[in-house]
């Protein structure tokens, strides 16, 4: 479902066709983005509070009254997710007549879908529910263009029998913790309407079984030893082990390896009050980098980078100037005998494969065989980079009847009934507890070995620019690992500093938060809001109190 | 008395033309304004707006990708003004066919490209520089030059310059009607002067042609200029900018740093101001060395 990263050929060039020549004036053009953007900016800045004390719980709007819902994806270049979708919101219009809804296509290619929510949040013009992907959820939690869900997820829904609308996912709000780390109310502002919390952390390989026929191997490898010894024969036989790509791929890769790694790794240089606090893992990664504690000659950060320069012979020549597309193409050309993909890429590869044999291999354990830092098992919980649900946009607060019925349409949407048939339907996992994954897709599903609490994952790698491009370099031996490292130091260090100077900026960062959050407890503590709404924003204050004692404690001399 | 005539006129043509002037304004100045004004602002496009005087600057200074991101940008403008020849030798060539015909016949064939989306030349080119499947390779292959084989976009000392070599044979249609333009738009009496004077093929291009079609080349060299300054669509698409920073651009970075995930886009306008003047100044410094008749 994760189409971002992956969509088909034709929906691609379909969508940059229709894109005109990028005129030389582009750069002057962007002048224009960010003047429209400044001009929702000071509208932004004043409704920058959390959220409102609209009443959480199942109710559904007035049934007397019209409602209409726009809802936002990109799911029309899948038409497997498109029906699914359309078949749920055509069974839920028919039990709420009252609700229409409108399914809104907009492809993801080319970054259209982000940067037209981009501008339509400013605006105030955004779909009232928005299928959100990866690190943009947290992005519109901390701008505050969504509403954190968490007052609605600590309730039954009128679908869930009693139990919490969050004990109904995989994995609890135990599964959900890494998300929480993404935003600065440590909340949860999205719901997965598949896929989600406690499943498929790691992408499967899907592979050509005729290559590896060809190659020799007769047993599908189950550790990372086993893994490199079937790419070593495969590529003796002069065939290219791994379709990558330059980007995608190379985050992917990083992140799904380092999960692997040390389990509570971090919590040695923190005190203890900060250590069971997973939504302050992100915080402590940066800090542990800012003062010293993690460095370039760190034997964990070392033992990943070995990892991966090792793999990295086993990716086809020159993946460093192909995309995703590019490595998807070489897959079906059958010029590689694997490649990394998701589940929501299961019907492409069925529609588009027809000259070889494939199937699906999971992810394959580190072992201490491979690294002594191995902690064999997977990471519980969702992995940020396979994050992706749906939002529901702040605005619809001024609107409490609209909010109830957007609420009530997920709850459906991720009730038990409604996700039996759309997991048929689209060829997915779901995320709720107790839907039968198709057949074909159990593969992807990661179940036991899934049992790390605090992996120490990449804990030098600057995930916006600089990471890729010097991973790249690195892994295409044209900078030395020593070279690599210290760049890469240097550029976590940056951003670290940066990091830590935001969130302690008293006019911008957690004192500001605080200071809204603690105005809004008060207001719905004088309108008598209900208990739950008033624990829940409790429970933000004190998170975010923690995590500014955390940053003050860590960060409070070098960010001055 | 005539004036006072003219006068309601005069106002009239005005009041036609504010609405024109007020979208221009709005549309033009005021965004530039205010890409300036955020450039000394850490602003994450939505809530967070803090004035940081200079400090977007100094960090752009002790970045290093941007120094190498500019070094990548004067080679693709070097290479850009360098690659303007074709289009011009091969107009001044075209104008001196004699059939009516043939230089129709080449008018076409430089317009036609006009019709393709540029998206589609450029992943076309994609295509064609991909190491296992591509045409280079695959081509070299057939005539037994597989040694010769590369991978192109996948290389980091070669993707900058496969980047260039993307136009070949780099002839502009819109640089082609400009000059083609110019050049019947000179009275004929200068050519058959010149051919009563004897004046060989090659002094009639730098004594005639050249210096005739100064506005012209004026004209498409400001163009060029700040395309190559401010422009960063063919890196996008082609390599995002890598392998490593082999392509990156200051456009690009600016992209990049304003709609990453990050959302730096006070970062972002600072990269866009130091574009905007380095564009503006090398302009400029073009107008300044290439007078033409009009100057």
């Amino acid at each position: 479902m994760h189409n971002n990263f992956n969509q088909n050929k034709g929906d691609i060039i379909e969508m940059r066709n229709k894109k005109t020549r990028v005129s030389a004036y582009t750069s002057l053009g962007l002048f224009l983005a960010f003047a429209v953007a400044a001009s929702g900016c000071s509208k932004a800045n004043d409704q920058a509070s959390s959220s409102s004390g609209a009443a959480p719980g199942s109710a559904a709007a007035p049934q007397d009254k019209t409602i209409e819902l726009k809802m936002i994806s990109w799911q029309g270049q899948n038409q497997a997710y498109w029906n699914a979708y359309d078949e749920a919101i055509k069974d839920y219009m028919a039990l709420h007549p009252n609700v229409k809804i409108e399914h809104i296509f907009q492809p993801l290619a080319n970054d259209g879908y982000n940067k037209l929510l981009d501008t339509q949040f400013v605006a105030h013009k955004a779909p009232d529910l928005i299928d959100l992907q990866g690190a943009n959820i947290g992005k519109y939690t901390d701008q505050d263009y969504i509403i954190p869900l968490d007052p609605y997820l600590g309730q039954p829904t009128a679908y869930s029998d009693g139990t919490n609308w969050v004990d109904t996912f995989i994995g609890g709000d135990s599964g959900f913790s890494n998300l929480k780390t993404t935003n600065k109310y440590g909340a949860i502002s999205f719901v997965p309407v598949d896929n989600g919390p406690g499943i498929a952390e790691n992408r499967p390989f899907y592979y050509n079984k005729d290559l590896l026929a060809k190659a020799g191997v007769t047993a599908m490898p189950q550790t990372w030893n086993e893994f490199i010894e079937v790419l070593k024969k495969v590529k003796a036989a002069g065939i290219t082990p791994i379709a990558a790509d330059n980007n995608r791929w190379v985050k992917w890769i990083t992140s799904w390896t380092s999960d692997q790694f040390v389990d509570g790794y971090l919590n040695q240089y923190f005190e203890d009050q900060f250590k069971d606090a997973r939504a302050l893992d992100d915080a402590k990664r940066n800090l542990a980098v800012l003062t010293g504690k993690v460095d370039k000659t760190n034997p964990v950060v070392n033992a990943e980078y070995d990892l991966l320069k090792e793999f990295s012979q086993y990716w086809q020549d020159g993946w460093a100037g192909v995309d995703d597309l590019g490595a998807q193409q070489l897959f079906l050309y059958q010029q590689a005998a694997f490649i990394v993909d998701g589940n929501w890429n299961y019907n492409f590869y069925k529609e588009n494969i027809h000259d070889f044999e494939w199937g699906i291999m999971p992810f394959p354990l580190i072992t201490k065989e491979t690294t002594p830092y191995a902690a064999e098992g997977f990471p519980m919980g969702d992995n940020k980079l396979g994050a992706e649900g749906w939002a529901l946009n702040k605005d619809l607060e001024k609107d409490p009847d609209k909010l109830k019925a957007a609420v009530d349409f997920l709850q459906y949407l991720t009730s038990k009934d409604a996700q039996q048939k759309f997991v048929q339907t689209a060829m997915t996992i779901s995320s709720i507890v107790g839907v039968e994954a198709p057949e074909e897709l159990k593969p992807f599903i990661v179940s036991d070995k899934a049992t790390l609490s605090f992996p120490a994952k990449f804990l030098l790698f600057e995930g916006e620019v600089n990471g890729v491009a010097l991973s790249q370099q690195f892994y295409m031996n044209k900078m030395s690992k020593e070279e690599f490292l210290s760049k890469m130091q240097e550029s976590v260090m940056n951003k670290a500093l940066k990091d830590a100077k935001a969130q302690l900026d008293q006019e911008t960062g957690i004192p500001r938060t605080i200071a809204s959050v603690e105005k809004d407890l008060a207001d719905l503590k004088a309108s008598s809001a209900s208990q739950v709404l008033i624990d829940d924003k409790q429970s933000t204050l004190d998170f975010l109190k923690l995590k500014l004692e955390l940053y003050q404690k860590y960060a409070g001399d070098t960010a001055h | 008395m005539k004036q006072q005539r003219l006068n309601p006129s005069w106002k009239a043509g005005f009041l036609f033309a504010l609405p024109a002037l007020l979208f221009t304004l709005l549309f033009e100045y005021y965004p530039i304004g205010n890409g300036i004004y955020h450039a000394f602002y850490r602003w994450n496009g939505a809530d967070i707006e803090k004035f940081v005087g200079l400090d977007n600057f100094a960090e752009i200074i002790r970045d290093d990708v941007f120094w190498i991101s500019v070094k990548n940008m004067f080679i693709f403008l070097a290479a850009s003004i360098v690659l303007m020849l074709p289009t011009f030798v091969a107009c001044i060539v075209l104008f001196r066919l004699k059939s009516a015909r043939l230089q129709y016949m080449y008018r076409v064939v430089f317009c036609v490209q006009m019709i393709i989306p540029g998206m589609v030349v450029l992943l076309i080119w994609k295509f064609m520089y991909n190491p296992q499947f591509g045409f280079f390779n695959k081509a070299l292959d057939y005539l037994g030059l597989h040694q010769y084989q590369q991978l192109w976009l996948g290389d980091s000392s070669l993707a900058l310059w496969c980047l260039i070599f993307m136009g070949f044979p780099w002839i502009s249609t819109i640089g082609a009607l400009i000059y083609m333009g110019g050049l019947q738009s000179i009275d004929g009496s200068i050519w058959d002067a010149s051919q009563i004077d004897g004046v060989g093929p090659i002094r009639k291009a730098f004594s005639l042609e050249l210096p005739l079609l100064k506005g012209q080349i004026k004209l498409n060299l400001i163009t060029v200029i700040v395309g190559s300054i401010t422009g960063y669509g063919t890196q996008l698409i082609m390599t995002n900018g890598g392998p490593g920073f082999s392509t990156t651009t200051p456009g690009l970075y600016m992209y990049q740093k304003a709609f990453g995930t990050s959302a730096e886009y006070g970062y972002a306008s600072a990269v866009g101001l130091i574009l905007f003047v380095i564009a503006l100044l090398i302009s400029l410094g073009a107008m300044k060395f290439i007078r033409s008749e009009e100057a």
